[in-house]
């Protein structure tokens, strides 16, 4: 994982006792990863005695940072040697990674979820319907199925149908094909 | 024997031979079992063979089977008696002995491949395979109550997706945030740090909707990470070509990057002006001013930037010129009353300026006189310090010229006190030395000391450095080793755990030590052998020997005396049979023991016999000859009539 | 089911029962040929023109076969049906032979047709897929998120569409599942009692 030197600094900022005292270090912490996380847009009133230019140059460096080591999936053992070379000490460290660790797996999902997608299937509707006649044909007496597929568009609350029609035939040859697919996943899985 | 059949038949399963679990021996094996087991290892060893699993029920297609089967295996190389009466009537200790051969040959590619190290193709599809594993086993949620689209899950917490309902696309807004608010070494701007204090949000509350959060913190940290690296290269290659400081450079690329700006603007407005709109000309101005208020860097000394600066302010000029030239047909009025006021300003600045200079003649006037009442003073010290010294030597004179009436006296007293003091000088530097020398010695040592715990500290340092990569590379070959450590762990428990392993491994040990019991054993014998070789060789070397001296001696008084000659006679033949008899003896052993390895194949041959005698005699095998005897019976009965 | 023609179509058939065998034929080959690939108008100047009659008549004798074909092709009209249908026409035996042999050679041709102009609904014409594992993304390196990629191909009145969409392992085997029920249904003894019974 590489870290610019604006938020290297702006961290080390951060350790000084001077800029953020003792105390207020686990609320920093905790409020950057709270803002990624979208928790709580208000920031923790402990930290409202600071400087307001250094809370905002270290939370922003902060969430930078613990945004970049979730999207890495950076282990601790890197982020502990990386937070040494900037001189923190052994509790501030301690401190850092157990609030960064517990909020690992909440980061992660929505680090997963940060991306675009294809209208997901989620489901399908079946109809069977026999179509006996028409305005042009007479006993035609053939199956006809009437599918919707249920997709899920992301950033859409309600969920679309794809609709379309299949023949008997039209049907076995997509259930072939999808039955081959799942064959295959199931296959891979056993490797 | 168990232990090997056991491993015969786990051996068979693993080759995907459907053994039920209460067969324990090959003693259960049927005839259909031991088709398909053995159909199974041909396979096994050569795909390309076709051989059928199954016995069919008819004799004929039965017997076609075993001889095919027979045939296939000793194509393989065994070298034993093999038929089709092996598979059909089968023999416990024949069927061992081909099993064992066959397994034997059936290649192991499975453990060959296991013990190299995993490449990472290989871990990452496994890893896929995992989770897809995961996924399928886990049950399906319709899409109305299900909560989010990926959630953690499991033991050792993985992410699983199922649909994408929470998705956000990666929509990135640029952030700000103050940077170095604590480096004293940079002051930052009164009203820029005013700004970060008061008006700049926090950089988690600048995006519009909240769910951007995350990628603009990406999105702002690769941009400033690409900056700062694309920063570095530019410099590095400016090094390269030409050697400036890094401050300097950045002047001069925002010189250079002020100027084609400008260039471009002055460009746009000459060529604007023919249909130039006051309004918008105005707006120009406004906006070229703001670039002018850009704050030109404030580094003194520098000849090159100073003349940027005046090369700039001229052109600023021309600019303002052009602009003006757009906007006073407009503002007639206003020009004018500026003209006016502009002619003022300047008159009062002329006035000023003289006021200005006087002041500055006046100053260095005053300047030059405290400069004279300076000189001044120095110059009577001076004298006042030549009259000291004067007087002094004066009063040198005056008493040399006192001691002078009684001179010879005087010059002894005063040869007797510049002794003396002579010899204290020598004395006070002989004291001296005795003090100077332990100190210089002191300060040596002490020098010596210093520089030692100079070079130790380095070397101190250098191993710090060193510890410090060591644990470095330790703690990643910890998690490599950690790594693997899992996957060997996760292997092994997909491994099928089978109980044979152990007994396998016991069996092999006991077989290895009672090889060896068996083989001090053999030692023991062939010892025993050789002594008793070496006792029968030196008593056949005895005999020789006596024989030898005896017929000699007898020889000897065979020429004298006839009945001695008789005896001599005796004695050859004596010789002869007992040679004879010797001979026989040993060809009785070979023949006994020819007896007993012929004793030993009758033997076999006997259990064989019998045992196939027993199947054939059984069965339905019987029955079916049975009927086809009736039936032949009943062809012929047919055709007689 | 027996096919009632309007008066005014028999007169426009009426002209048939007065031309030759061969005549009959060849209009029959014209009108399947127009029910196929649609209508010539030359065709009717030059036949009017051999048979010295009005252009007009043989027009209307043309399209009234097409029509007859077309109806009787329409309600599935059996052999004994569609004899009984024209006989009110007054046809000789040698022509009425010939008119359903062309009905009965392309009655499935016809229905063909007539299928084709039926209400199209999109229905099935292909499916793609593709299994794909997403191992890394913009926001999120090291992860491991299956996929599968369908590309379904829809025709509506021979046009086609493609829908790209994707879904997880999970959803895949349950369309599967879900799918077979479907195709399974068809063949359970209510959808045969049903089909037995409309049939």
């Amino acid at each position: 994982m590489e870290v610019s030197t604006n938020v290297l600094q702006g961290i080390t900022a951060a350790n000084n006792n001077e800029n953020v005292p003792d105390d207020c270090f686990p609320a920093l912490v905790t409020s950057a990863c709270q803002g990624i996380l979208n928790q709580s847009p208000h920031i923790d009133p402990r930290l409202r005695k600071l400087d307001q230019d250094v809370l905002k140059e270290t939370l922003a460096s902060f969430a930078l940072f613990i945004s970049e080591a979730a999207k890495h999936d950076t282990d601790v053992q890197s982020l502990m040697s990386l937070l040494e070379e900037c001189n923190f000490s052994k509790d501030r460290i301690k401190t850092f990674v157990s609030v960064f660790c517990k909020n690992k797996p909440f980061l992660q999902t929505l680090l997963a979820n940060t991306h675009e997608s294809l209208p997901h299937v989620l489901g399908v509707k079946w109809r069977l319907d026999y179509y006996i006649k028409s305005n042009h044909l007479e006993k035609t007496h053939q199956p006809v199925y009437l599918l919707s597929l249920v997709t899920e568009i992301p950033g859409e609350s309600e969920l679309q149908e794809l609709n379309f029609s299949c023949t008997l035939e039209q049907l076995q040859m997509l259930v072939g094909k999808l039955r081959d697919a799942s064959k295959c996943v199931e296959r891979f899985a056993q490797l | 024997m168990e232990e090997v059949d056991q491993i015969i038949i786990h051996s068979l399963r693993t080759l995907h031979c459907e053994i039920d679990d209460d067969v324990k021996s090959l003693k259960q094996f049927s005839a259909d079992l031991i088709v398909l087991a053995a159909a199974k290892c041909l396979k096994a060893i050569n795909n390309d063979l076709d051989v059928p699993n199954k016995l069919p029920a008819g004799m004929s297609a039965r017997y076609r089977i075993g001889t095919a089967l027979a045939h296939h295996i000793k194509e393989v190389g065994y070298s034993g008696e093999i038929g089709y009466q092996t598979f059909l009537y089968s023999n416990e200790n024949d069927i061992r002995k081909i099993f064992m051969f066959l397994i034997e040959k059936v290649p192991k590619e499975s453990t060959e491949t296991r013990d190299e190290p995993l490449s990472a193709s290989v871990v990452l599809q496994r890893a896929i395979a995992v989770k897809l594993a995961s996924q399928l086993k886990s049950p399906w949620i319709p899409p109305y109550i299900r909560r989010a689209s990926a959630i953690w899950k499991g033991s050792s917490p993985e992410l699983y997706h199922q649909g994408v309902s929470d998705a956000v696309g990666f929509h990135a807004y640029p952030l700000q945030w103050p940077v170095g608010t604590t480096n004293l070494s940079k002051k930052i701007h009164k009203e820029l740090r005013n700004y970060y204090q008061s008006l700049l949000p926090m950089v988690i509350q600048q995006t519009r909707r909240p769910e951007d959060v995350p990628a603009s913190l990406l999105e702002a940290h690769a941009a400033d990470l690409t900056a700062q690296q694309e920063w570095e290269n530019e410099l590095s290659k400016a090094a390269l070509t030409s050697r400036v400081s890094e401050q300097e450079y950045h002047h001069k690329k925002q010189e250079k990057i002020r100027k084609r700006v400008l260039d471009h603007i002055r460009q746009g407005i000459e060529h604007s002006n023919i249909q130039a709109e006051t309004q918008g000309s105005q707006d120009l101005k406004q906006m070229l001013n703001s670039i002018y208020a850009v704050d030109v860097p404030k580094v003194k000394g520098s000849r090159f930037i100073h003349n940027e600066k005046l090369q700039f302010t001229k052109e600023e000029e021309k600019i303002a010129q052009i602009t003006e030239a757009t906007v006073s047909g407009s503002a007639d009025t206003e020009e004018e009353q500026r003209v006016k006021r502009e002619g003022e300003i300047q008159v009062l600045q002329d006035e000023i300026n003289d006021y200005l200079t006087k002041i500055d003649e006046i100053d260095t006037e005053m300047k030059k006189l405290v400069g004279s009442i300076q000189q001044m003073q120095e110059e009577t010290e001076v004298n006042k310090r030549e009259n000291l010294e004067k007087e002094e030597k004066y009063i040198v004179k005056k008493r040399t010229l006192d001691l002078l009436p009684d001179a010879d006296n005087n010059i002894v007293k005063l040869q007797s006190v510049v002794d003396n003091s002579a010899q204290r000088l020598v004395s006070l530097a002989t004291q001296w030395e005795d003090h100077r020398a332990p100190l210089i010695k002191e300060y040596r040592e002490l020098k010596e000391f210093n520089t030692l715990r100079e070079s130790e500290a380095e070397k101190k340092l250098e191993e710090m450095k060193t510890f410090r990569e060591k644990m470095k590379e330790i703690a990643a070959e910890t998690r490599a080793k950690e790594e693997l450590h899992k996957q060997l762990v996760t292997k092994y428990e997909n491994m099928t755990k089978d109980v044979n392993r152990s007994a396998y491994t016991r069996r092999i040990m006991e077989i290895v030590s009672n090889i060896k019991k068996q083989n001090n054993e053999i030692e023991k014998v062939l010892t025993d052998t050789k002594a008793l070789q070496k006792e029968i060789n030196s008593l056949t070397g005895k005999l020789d020997r006596t024989f030898t001296v005896t017929d000699e001696l007898v020889f000897k008084d065979a020429k004298k005396d006839e009945s001695v000659r008789k005896s001599y006679k005796h004695l050859a033949a004596l010789h002869e049979n007992c040679e004879a008899l010797i001979t026989t003896i040993h060809d009785t052993g070979v023949i006994m023991r020819e007896i007993r390895v012929l004793e030993d194949q009758i033997e076999n041959e006997m259990k064989k016999t019998a045992c196939v005698l027993q199947k054939t005699k059984s069965a339905e095998d019987f029955d079916y000859f049975m009927n086809n005897g009736k039936y032949f019976k009943r062809i012929m009965y047919h055709h007689h009539h | 089911m027996l096919v009632l023609l309007k008066d005014e179509h028999k007169e426009h058939l009426k002209f048939l029962t007065g031309v030759e065998v061969g005549v009959v034929r060849e209009f029959c080959r014209i009108s399947i040929e127009f029910i196929k690939n649609g209508c010539n108008p030359k065709v009717y100047q030059s036949a009017a023109q051999k048979l010295e009659v009005d252009a007009e008549t043989v027009q209307y004798a043309v399209e009234g076969l097409m029509y007859l074909l077309s109806e009787t092709s329409k309600l599935m009209t059996n052999e004994v049906d569609f004899q009984d249908s024209i006989s009110i026409l007054g046809f000789s035996e040698e022509i009425v032979q010939v008119l359903l042999a062309m009905y009965l050679e392309n009655r499935l041709m016809i229905r063909n047709v007539l299928s084709d102009m039926s209400m199209d609904l999109p229905h099935y014409y292909d499916l793609e897929w593709r299994l794909d594992v997403q191992v890394a993304s913009r926001s999120l390196r090291h992860q491991i998120t299956p996929n599968i990629v369908l590309k379904l191909h829809l025709e509506e009145d021979h046009e086609k569409s493609t829908h790209i969409l994707q879904t997880d392992p999970g959803n895949l085997m349950q369309l599967t599942k879900e799918l077979e029920k479907a195709l399974d249904e068809i063949k359970s003894t209510y959808c045969r009692r049903i089909v037995r019974n409309i049939d």
